[in-house]
């Protein structure tokens, strides 16, 4: 892509107010500070840190990726996705990401701010995946 | 449904009489009352009282385990007036409280005469359990009243109102101001509830899954007197039923023969006299309570998953999973009316709550995945 197709592209991408991966993370490190950015390059960055829905929750480490121009993707670090008898946690993508959101009704926009959108939606996710392991049923809903 | 005692209170809310089935019982007996004083009546001029004892009167109902899943309640029907005629005869004043609810057509297909009291029995909900009594004499000031023994000759002493009473102070006293009790509201939510309730709930239940005999349990009318006796106050429900299963253990312990446990509101009655008749039971009771103590202190280290198994093996598996959903359920309530919110400072980062301005609500989504 030429210099001046970049240049293009980004003042339109300002102009519909998407965030800079560079808003992001100062955002990421303000507002998540025990959060941590594992990994930095021009069009991607890393983050990591812990996560606990409840007082009487385990604490889940989630790892985000966010690549320039593409959507976020989120990882669980610290537990397995399937259950002692085997069976995948619902709501996952085929590379074992979370499915947090449904693209279809434009829940999350580059214009969102990570940490108030995919961070709560992990938590959320957490919170019914912990519960999906002591009961085996998903009572937090969601589509396929 | 948050914090540390989420699921323990979910666990309460699970095994006691729903608000639903409370409310029909209240309604229940004051009817069975009215019908009691009713004009016609056997009871007409005797000012018949109807009331709770045990465990609905206290708040700490549990839902029977095992096959019949019907809650047993108990009432007393005090006759206030004094009722000189059955002072010699129990019996003829059981007989009465049959035939006047045999009377009608209402109650007639659902009465049964049980050992001293009238049963009456709303088949797959609950049945009451009604037993007469009369004011006992000299009574003074107390609650105090005779009830027949299960010969049906005489009659016996009794206050389930002062046990009541007794039970709410031993519930309350650790409250720093100083205040007059206050009576407890109609029916409470398992987290409203003083403490102490939950904590006899907790045990009667984890009771119940340990004997499959019931008949070879501890009474819980002397799991009830031996908690509150022991109960005191601390950070949370778990840490408090924790101290309280200590302290109780430490008691039984420092006992060299078997503890005798007398009703705080009735000093003649011997709640713990079935110990002396079978003292293996005691033994199984003590052996019981030590392991319980034990588990319940292992549980403050644990949390999630370990948490929800350990918690499967004391409480049943079927009321765990039940719990989990009752809390699911709630947060999706939250969740789909724009309450759920989650903080991201403090001790603990991702902490579900409800909505405020240091837990901004969650932006709406949806969970997709292709599985």
């Amino acid at each position: 892509m030429g210099k001046d197709s970049r240049k293009r592209l980004k003042r339109l991408a300002q102009r519909q107010g998407v965030l800079t991966l560079a808003q992001q993370c100062a955002a990421m490190k303000s507002r998540m500070p025990s959060w941590q950015q594992r990994a930095r390059r021009r069009d991607f960055v890393r983050w990591e840190g812990w996560l606990q829905p409840t007082d009487y929750s385990e604490q889940y480490k989630i790892r985000i990726e966010l690549r320039r121009l593409n959507v976020p993707k989120a990882y669980l670090m610290s537990h397995p996705i399937t259950n002692a008898e085997g069976s995948r946690t619902p709501h996952l993508y085929k590379d074992d990401t979370l499915c947090l959101y449904q693209p279809a009704y434009r829940e999350w926009l580059p214009n969102m701010l990570i940490h108030e959108t995919i961070i709560p939606w992990c938590s959320l996710w957490l919170f019914h995946y912990e519960n999906w392991l002591i009961t085996g049923e998903w009572y937090g809903g969601g589509e396929h | 449904m948050f914090d540390r005692d989420g699921l323990l209170i979910a666990i309460c809310e699970v095994i006691q009489l729903s608000r639903p089935k409370y409310a029909m019982v209240s309604e229940r007996y004051k009817a069975i009352g009215r019908w009691l004083g009713a004009q016609g009546s056997v009871f007409e001029n005797d000012r018949p009282e109807i009331y709770p004892q045990g465990s609905f009167a206290i708040q700490t109902t549990v839902r029977p385990h095992g096959e019949i899943q019907e809650y047993d309640l108990d009432f007393v029907m005090e006759l206030a007036g004094g009722a000189t005629r059955y002072q010699i005869s129990p019996e003829a004043l059981l007989n009465d409280l049959e035939s006047r609810l045999r009377e009608n057509g209402k109650y007639k297909g659902i009465v049964e005469r049980m050992n001293r009291c009238i049963r009456l029995n709303y088949a797959g909900d609950f049945h009451l359990d009604i037993l007469p009594a009369l004011p006992a004499p000299n009574r003074g000031l107390s609650y105090k009243i005779i009830v027949p023994d299960r010969e049906l000759h005489q009659y016996k002493p009794s206050n389930p109102k002062g046990y009541r009473d007794w039970f709410r102070a031993q519930s309350t006293r650790v409250l720093l101001k100083e205040s007059s009790i206050e009576p407890l509201t109609p029916m409470q939510a398992a987290a409203e509830k003083p403490n102490l309730c939950n904590i006899v709930q907790l045990a009667k239940r984890a009771r119940d899954v340990e004997f499959s005999k019931p008949e070879t349990a501890v009474r819980s009318i002397v799991l009830t007197t031996l908690l509150a006796m022991h109960y005191s106050s601390g950070s949370s429900l778990e840490h408090e039923l924790s101290m309280t299963l200590k302290a109780t253990n430490t008691t039984i312990a420092q006992c060299r023969n078997i503890i005798e446990v007398y009703n705080p509101a009735n000093p003649e009655e011997k709640l713990s006299e079935c110990w002396d008749k079978y003292p293996e039971q005691y033994q199984s009771f003590t052996s019981w309570m030590s392991n319980f103590c034990e588990k319940v202190d292992q549980l403050q280290r644990l949390h999630g998953l370990e948490l929800a198994i350990a918690l499967k093996a004391m409480f049943g598996e079927g009321v765990v999973n039940q719990a989990v959903q009752l809390n699911a359920s709630k947060v999706e309530k939250l969740r789909s009316s724009g309450q759920l919110g989650m903080s991201s400072r403090g001790s603990r980062t991702g902490s579900l709550s409800i909505a405020s301005a240091v837990a901004p609500a969650i932006k709406k989504n949806t969970f997709y995945g292709q599985g």
